[in-house]
């Protein structure tokens, strides 16, 4: 039963957001900062163990289960929630900064779930609530992508469903325990589906770069840290050491980064990187050793930070330039030398700069596949990682901050710079420190990321990356106008490795994503038209036929009145006795 | 030779109203003094009902079922002369020869009920039919379609008079005699041949298949009230005498399976043909052959509990069909007949007589709460029990079928826009008919024990 | 089955049935139209209260029927006038008396003319649905459920919309062909155990033969009322044009009666026949279920999209009902009622729009999120539970459903997914429309106090049976586990 030595922090954004409309103007702001704030305090005197059993429906539910897993992602969870809300005191709509508290209440509540229908219900109420951020774009495009994202995460909702009641009467208990991959029966496939789903672990993917870029600013900065990392904390708890993750994980970070290098919408970029990123992650739990689930904890932590950086970076420049088309942008670091500032911080961070949050976490992932016997895991995400740093690290910047200057405008606004302050520091903090970071991990940490080979490692790695963006500079450019002379045949094979991004790995993803759209959508549609057209031509049609068809034979039977009375006699009579004959003859 | 007085009423009444049409001119109130009269005798035959007795050496009897008929002729009379518009339906001063001759032809009806010898009951049969011969073509301006109706129906009867006569004979052969007695027919060929011929005059009243042509072009041409009084009364006539015989009969197979032909058909023909009506008489017409066939199911089973649900149904008939008559003569302008066009909006021309045209239907087709609901199921149970499934089957399905053309009745003054927008206007009498009308059948379709028992009485024969 | 006669003081069930027709006949007597509205208010109220008694008096753990009361009617048919519940009517029972007063609210305005006649008939249908599920004597029940049919016709016929021409005169065959059978059947029964009474027809032994066409028989007539694809054409046309009060008496209770009737009738009577017919029942809920959901997502009609929606919910009620199991079975009695509620407050809030801007298209209804915020909060919630958001009773019942499916048949179980899909799909689709619109939004103006009455008990209910269901399944349970041991022995 609800005991006194917890407090739920979902319940307390949840419930929180239900004073918002009554707040204005100041007082509003500082309560939006309160809530975060007090539920980081709430946090520091949390202590492991499992709180708030229920019975609902005869079932048992846990609402709090605090162990070292979950109060890690408790913890980054509301330290983002405050950063996010800093950066978004400046929305006016009330409704958007509830659905962003519901949001990240609910994603709490999964992360606590002790059972899989607890965690079904918060899993729900996640999708929806958080697609009223994309929602509250108000722009057409962005009312359909939030109905795409919705319509995804119902279906992965219902595979989650339909999962746990397979479970219940398998198991007969809806607890969320670990499911070893040997006990693994086609229930805990479904479940491990709609995870992925949610993880946007390729192929289930495409809804996360559709939705993301045209969320709201705000909304987008709060999207990129909840959704996919609490999936990852659900298959962390659920799933690790499935052979499945440990490959399609490495392919999303290969996969992510391929289509990041030639995408022209900033926030894109960052969408397609969530999935490499995130790749790292499921590639950690699907390797399942005590180092790579760290790892893959701790990448989740560091990335939830510095993705929100980068979010937050982005979207300041489309606050201010009402486009995040990299085309359209360009020396802006006359304009927005903060935002540039901090930008840089969280593209050297997720590229994994040493010093930088990126650095310590990554590595240990990667590291931790090599470690496990799993090199090949191990080079592609290496080989991600480079091209990490040049999409995100180089490509942007520099086509965005640098470059021909673009149209006049300002910095951003202080709230934004404030978050975005804070986001820096701390990963420079857990670059730093990283110590602070392993502390909260699952296991206990034997990896020390400062060792010399290491360092030498990711730098050679950087600066071949570099080299990489100097060769392909004039092929990254949105816009090729600038030429550098270079050696011919580096040119050749720059020219190819585009040639191969652009064409086969592009191609690949425009086609999965007509597929998307032709299954998903249109098909739907479709199917939709033709059974209406069915209903009324086909069922209707016979049953009004029926009818008709009863009024003809009536036409016909009238004939037999001919109105003639000779012709009445006749009939009668010659009828009267010919059934007599006939029964007679019987 | 009490319980005669009922039918010396009669003859009196139509004396007294055969006395009134002599005088010429004021003939209206004729109208009002037969409806007195009628309800009268419909007191005094609820009065005699309760008698018992057989008069000239047995061949007049005074049964339950005798009684009872009588009781609902002369209430099916007194329905008709009260429904009456006799302004519009008659030419001036032929009221009385009208009023007279069918107080004469109930009389003859009354006799058929209870004659119970066939020489009487053929008398008394042409007494009633001559009397219909005589009023059919009284009608306000009368068309060729008056006359030839008449016509009809006269050779008609003739020929199913015949028939009948011609079956008499038989029946003198094999028994010597002309008095009804039990007969036991099994695989008996002439018994079954006597008695299928004997009964082809009461197809002919009941407007069975195949002695059913007549019907529609009659009611179509006769005015609307003499129409109501023979889609109703003679029925009731007819019915009572095939409830006596097949008392009479010890259940023949080859019988029941003529009787069984014969309703099949009967239904079959007159709910499909009546799909396409657009005359509102001609389509009661079609709905009553129909319902003729519906009445032979209780008579199949030769059962006693057969012949009480076939009698009940009868009542519900008349109660139902004068109904949707009184519609027809109270929609009717002048001396047209009412086409399914005049019904449209009839529910904002005048709400009461559209219920009364509701309840009717729903009550011909056979939906609870109304009397047409516990006839059928009276009539199915008894037929079930006789193991007349496809039967039942069939007349099931008929119900379904029937229920386009009664449901369309509804539908056309219900949901559809008036096309003379003024309204119906009702005279207090008339209302407190609908009403009554209304009362009754719905009494009949909830509280049907207190029919029944009434009923209980007059079946101990 | 054992009947526990009514020891109260009076009738009270005859009460409840009988006292809405009292109602309908003063009525009569009024002379304008708001003295009609007021008695009509009254009436139903008085009766919710009447029936709160019943649930007062109700014992949920006898098996069996109480408040039974048996008197003599028909003697020569062996005839009783017999009622009595047990728990699956009573909940049934409830649903109707809390949706008689809001129906008659929500036609406050809506009905301008011959208000009287409206009362009228909606008293009259609240009779015989109560007496549908109360009747204990066939022909009684027969009376009830065809009885019906008149003052509904006229409801749609009259008071109805363009093409109620074609939608009554549709509805009213297509339904009593159905009934038809029901009433032969009906007849079977009696001629072969001599009485129309219904407990003493319940859970015989009859031979398999028999059983089968008497259920054939019975589920025609269910299925059509249900209804079960491909009988559910009717459906979308009489809602379309009904008044809607009409619709809410069609989709919440009207649908319930084919339901009640399988579980009551042809699990009791033919349960043998039952099972074997089974299969085929779960797939035409299966297809009906899909079908239903890819009809709805074409729909441009309001009222016709609701109308196909409740094809599939019922799809889902009929699929918990032939489980076969008692997670099915209760989440069969769930989905009843909670189809009841949210369909019907969906029906209602159509209704609301229409009064304004007197169309049922989503096109001239959208952007609504501007001027009618409360509105939209009542919408949204209703849409959400029609596609059984956690936390609405629509999930608890799709949830009970999906674990009975999962029992019985699990390959049969992966097909109940794509309907929440799809559920979600064409509510949200609907949703989106409704809420938000580029370009000017109409001026309308937000619920009035009368509205928000009418809707608010239906909230309470959702969100009630939604998060605690279990005082509900413990009145219905035992009486559930009667019927599943005579068909499932067990």
């Amino acid at each position: 039963m609800v005991d006194g030595r917890f407090l739920h922090p979902g319940l307390i954004f949840i419930l929180g957001s239900l004073l918002l409309p009554f707040l204005k103007g100041w007082v509003k702001k500082v309560y939006l900062i309160l809530i975060p704030a007090f539920s980081i305090l709430v946090l520091t005197w949390t202590k492991e163990g499992t709180y708030w059993h229920f019975t609902y429906l005869g079932y048992e539910v846990i609402l709090g289960r605090v162990d070292k897993l979950s109060l890690c992602f408790l913890w980054v969870f509301t330290i983002m929630a405050l950063l996010g809300s800093v950066y978004g005191l400046h929305v006016k709509e009330t409704g958007h900064h509830i659905a962003g508290f519901w949001y990240i209440g609910s994603s709490l509540g999964a992360v606590l779930a002790g059972d899989y229908l607890t965690l079904f219900v918060f899993w729900e109420l996640m999708a929806f609530s958080s697609v009223f951020l994309v929602w509250y774009r108000r722009r057409p495009q962005s009312i359909r992508a939030g109905f795409r994202y919705l319509l995804v995460h119902v279906f992965g909702g219902l595979c989650l469903l339909f999962g746990l009641v397979g479970r219940y009467w398998e198991t007969g208990s809806l607890l969320f325990l670990p499911i070893p991959p040997q006990e693994a029966t086609w229930s805990s496939y479904f479940i491990l589906v709609g995870f992925a789903l949610n993880a946007a672990v390729v192929p289930l993917h495409a809804w996360l770069p559709d939705a993301y870029p045209e969320a709201t600013v705000e909304g987008a900065v709060l999207m990129s840290a909840f959704t996919t990392k609490t999936a990852v904390y659900t298959l962390a708890r659920g799933f690790s050491g499935y052979e499945v993750l440990a490959i399609l994980g490495t392919l999303m970070t290969v996969y992510g980064v391929f289509y990041a290098i030639i995408e022209n919408d900033i926030r894109r970029v960052l969408a397609y990187h969530i999935v490499s990123q995130v790749g790292y992650m499921v590639a950690g739990v699907g390797i399942g050793t005590w180092m790579t689930v760290n790892g893959a904890c701790s990448h989740a932590f560091a990335h939830i930070i510095y993705k929100g950086l980068l979010f937050m970076g982005a979207g300041a420049v489309l606050y201010r330039t009402g486009t995040s088309k990299l085309s359209e942008l360009g020396g802006l670091w006359r304009f927005m030398p903060w935002t540039m500032l901090f930008y840089i911080i969280g593209a050297v961070s997720i590229s994994g700069f040493p010093l930088f949050s990126g650095f310590v976490s990554k590595n240990m992932t990667v590291s931790g596949a090599f470690e496990a016997g799993r090199p090949i895991l191990g080079i592609f995400m290496e080989l991600a990682a480079i091209g990490t740093f040049l999409s995100v690290g180089l490509k942007v910047t520099s086509f965005a901050f640098f470059g021909k200057s673009s149209k006049e405008t300002q910095e951003a606004p202080w709230n934004m710079l404030l978050a975005m302050a804070l986001a820096s520091g701390i990963c420079l903090f857990l670059g730093i420190y990283p110590k602070v970071l392993y502390d909260l991990l699952p296991f206990e940490v034997h990896y020390h990321p400062y060792e010399a080979k290491k360092v030498i490692e990711v730098l050679e790695l950087l600066g071949f990356a570099g080299l990489a963006f100097f060769l392909l500079f004039e092929k990254l450019a949105p816009e090729p106008k600038i030429n550098l002379d270079l050696d011919y045949s580096y040119r050749m094979g720059a020219k190819y490795f585009m040639l191969f991004d652009e064409k086969i790995i592009a191609f690949i993803d425009r086609i999965w994503g007509e597929v998307w759209n032709l299954l998903g959508i249109r098909g739907l549609y479709g199917g939709a038209k033709t059974s209406d057209l069915f209903d009324r031509k086909g069922i209707d049609g016979v049953i009004d036929g029926i009818a008709y068809g009863t009024r003809e034979i009536g036409q016909r039977v009238r004939r037999l009145q001919l109105g003639s009375l000779q012709g009445y006699i006749a009939l009668s009579t010659a009828i009267f006795f010919l059934v007599l004959i006939i029964l007679a003859m019987r | 030779m009490g319980g005669l007085f009922l039918e010396f009423f009669f003859f009196i009444s139509f004396l007294i109203i055969f006395g009134f049409s002599l005088r010429r001119g004021s003939s209206f109130k004729l109208k009002s003094i037969a409806s007195f009269l009628s309800f009268l005798g419909f007191l005094i035959s609820l009065w005699a009902l309760d008698k018992r007795g057989s008069f000239f050496r047995g061949l007049y009897v005074l049964d339950g079922l005798s009684q009872t008929f009588k009781v609902f002729i002369a209430f099916g009379l007194f329905l008709v002369c009260w429904m009456m518009k006799e302004e519009d339906e008659l030419e001036r001063g032929y009221g009385g020869e009208f009023f007279a001759f069918l107080t004469l032809s109930s009389l003859g009806l009354m006799m058929v009920v209870s004659a119970l010898e066939f020489l009487t009951l053929f008398l008394a049969l042409e007494l009633s039919s001559y009397s219909l011969y005589l009023i059919l073509p009284l009608r306000r301006n009368a068309k060729e379609k008056a006359l030839e109706g008449a016509i009809k129906y006269v050779l008609f009867g003739a020929i199913s008079s015949g028939i009948t006569l011609y079956g008499i004979g038989y029946y003198y052969l094999l028994t010597g005699t002309t008095k009804f007695h039990f007969l036991q027919l099994e695989k008996d060929l002439l018994g079954f041949l006597v008695f299928v011929l004997i009964f082809a005059s009461f197809f002919f009243k009941l407007s069975l298949f195949p002695f059913h042509f007549w019907a529609p072009d009659v009611y179509e041409g006769a005015s609307n009230s003499a129409s109501a009084f023979i889609a109703t009364v003679p029925k009731l006539g007819g019915l009572a005498l095939l409830l006596r015989l097949s008392g009479l009969i010890g259940g023949g197979e080859l019988l029941a399976k003529a009787l069984w032909a014969f309703s099949v058909f009967s239904m079959t023909y007159g709910n499909l043909a009546a799909l396409v009506q657009r005359d509102l008489k001609r389509l009661l017409a079609y709905s009553g052959i129909a319902h003729a066939g519906y009445f032979l199911f209780g008579i199949m089973s030769f059962k006693d509990y057969g012949r009480l649900s076939s009698a009940f149904y009868g009542l519900v008939y008349l109660i139902m069909t004068l109904g949707a008559f009184l519609t027809v003569i109270l929609l009717s302008h002048k001396d047209k007949n009412p086409t399914l066009e005049d019904l449209k909006g009839l529910y904002k021309r005048s709400p009461l007589l559209a219920f009364t045209l509701a309840v009717s239907a729903f009550s011909l087709v056979g939906i609870p709460p109304t009397g047409g609901f516990m006839g059928k199921l009276l009539l199915f149970v008894s037929a079930f029990k006789e193991g007349y499934f496809t039967l039942v089957l069939i007349g099931a399905i008929n119900t379904a079928l029937s229920l386009f053309y009664y449901l369309n009745l509804v539908r056309l003054s219900y949901s559809r826009e008036p096309e003379v927008p003024m309204p119906v206007r009702l005279r207090f009498h008339e209302k407190l008919l609908c009403l009554v009308l209304i009362g009754l059948n719905l009494l009949l379709g909830v509280f049907p024990s207190q029919i029944q028992k009434f009923f209980d009485i007059s079946f101990t024969t | 089955m054992e009947l526990f006669l009514n020891k109260l003081p009076c009738d009270l069930l005859s009460i409840v049935i009988f006292l809405p027709l009292c109602g309908a006949f003063l009525v009569l007597l009024t002379k304008t139209d708001f003295q009609a509205k007021v008695i009509g208010l009254v009436a139903t109220l008085l009766n919710f209260g009447i029936s709160l008694l019943l649930l007062y008096h109700f014992k949920p753990s006898t098996l069996g029927f109480q408040f039974v009361e048996v008197k003599e009617w028909f003697p020569i048919l062996n005839l009783k006038y017999a009622v009595g519940i047990d728990g699956i009517s009573l909940v049934l029972i409830l649903l109707t008396t809390l949706l008689s007063p809001i129906c008659v609210l929500c036609s406050w305005r809506a009905i301008e003319e011959r208000v009287k006649s409206f009362i009228f008939c909606l008293l009259l249908m609240e009779t015989s649905m109560i007496g549908v599920f109360c009747a204990l004597d066939f022909v009684l029940f027969y009376l009830f459920w065809e009885g019906m049919l008149i003052p509904m016709y006229l409801l749609i016929a009259i008071w109805g919309g363009p093409k109620k021409d074609y939608a009554s005169l549709k509805f009213f065959i297509y339904t009593l062909v159905g009934s038809v059978f029901l009433l032969v059947a009906i007849i079977a029964l009696y001629l072969k155990e001599g009485t129309f009474f219904i407990p003493h027809l319940l859970f015989k032994e009859y031979d398999l033969r028999f059983q089968l066409w008497v259920f054939l028989a019975f589920s025609v007539a269910f299925a059509i009322k249900v209804p079960m694809f491909p009988f559910h054409t009717w459906l979308p046309a009489a809602h379309v044009e009904a008044p809607t009060a009409g619709s809410v008496f069609l989709a919440s209770i009207l649908l319930k009666m084919g339901t009640y009737g399988f579980l009551r009738f042809c699990f009791g009577i033919t349960p043998q026949a039952s099972l074997k017919m089974a299969p085929v029942i779960l797939v035409l809920s299966i297809i009906a279920i899909i079908y239903a959901g890819f009809l709805c997502l074409a729909q441009e009609d309001m009222k016709r999209l609701i109308a196909y929606s409740s094809v599939a919910h019922m799809g889902f009620v009929t699929f918990g009902l032939f489980t076969f199991k008692l997670w099915g079975f209760k989440g069969a009695m769930l989905q009843m009622l909670n189809h009841g509620l949210t369909t019907g407050a969906l029906f209602l809030c159509v209704g609301v729009l229409y009064e304004r801007t007197h169309s049922r298209l989503i096109v001239d209804n959208s952007g609504l999120g501007q001027n009618m915020p409360i509105f939209v909060g009542f919408l949204g919630l209703f849409c959400f539970s029609s596609f059984g958001f956690p936390g609405t009773n629509n999930f608890v019942g799709e949830l009970f459903v999906l674990l009975g499916a999962f029992e019985s048949n699990k390959a049969l179980a992966l097909f109940l997914i794509p309907g929440p899909v799809l559920g979600a799909a064409y509510m949200l689709r609907l949703l989106k429309r409704l809420v938000w619109k580029d370009g000017e939004v109409p001026p309308l103006k937000d619920l009035n106090l009368r509205e928000v009455i009418y809707l608010a008990p239906l909230v309470v209910g959702i969100i009630w049976i939604g998060f605690a269901p279990r005082g509900l399944i413990s009145l219905m349970e035992p009486s559930l586990k009667v019927f599943l041991q005579a068909v499932s022995g067990g």
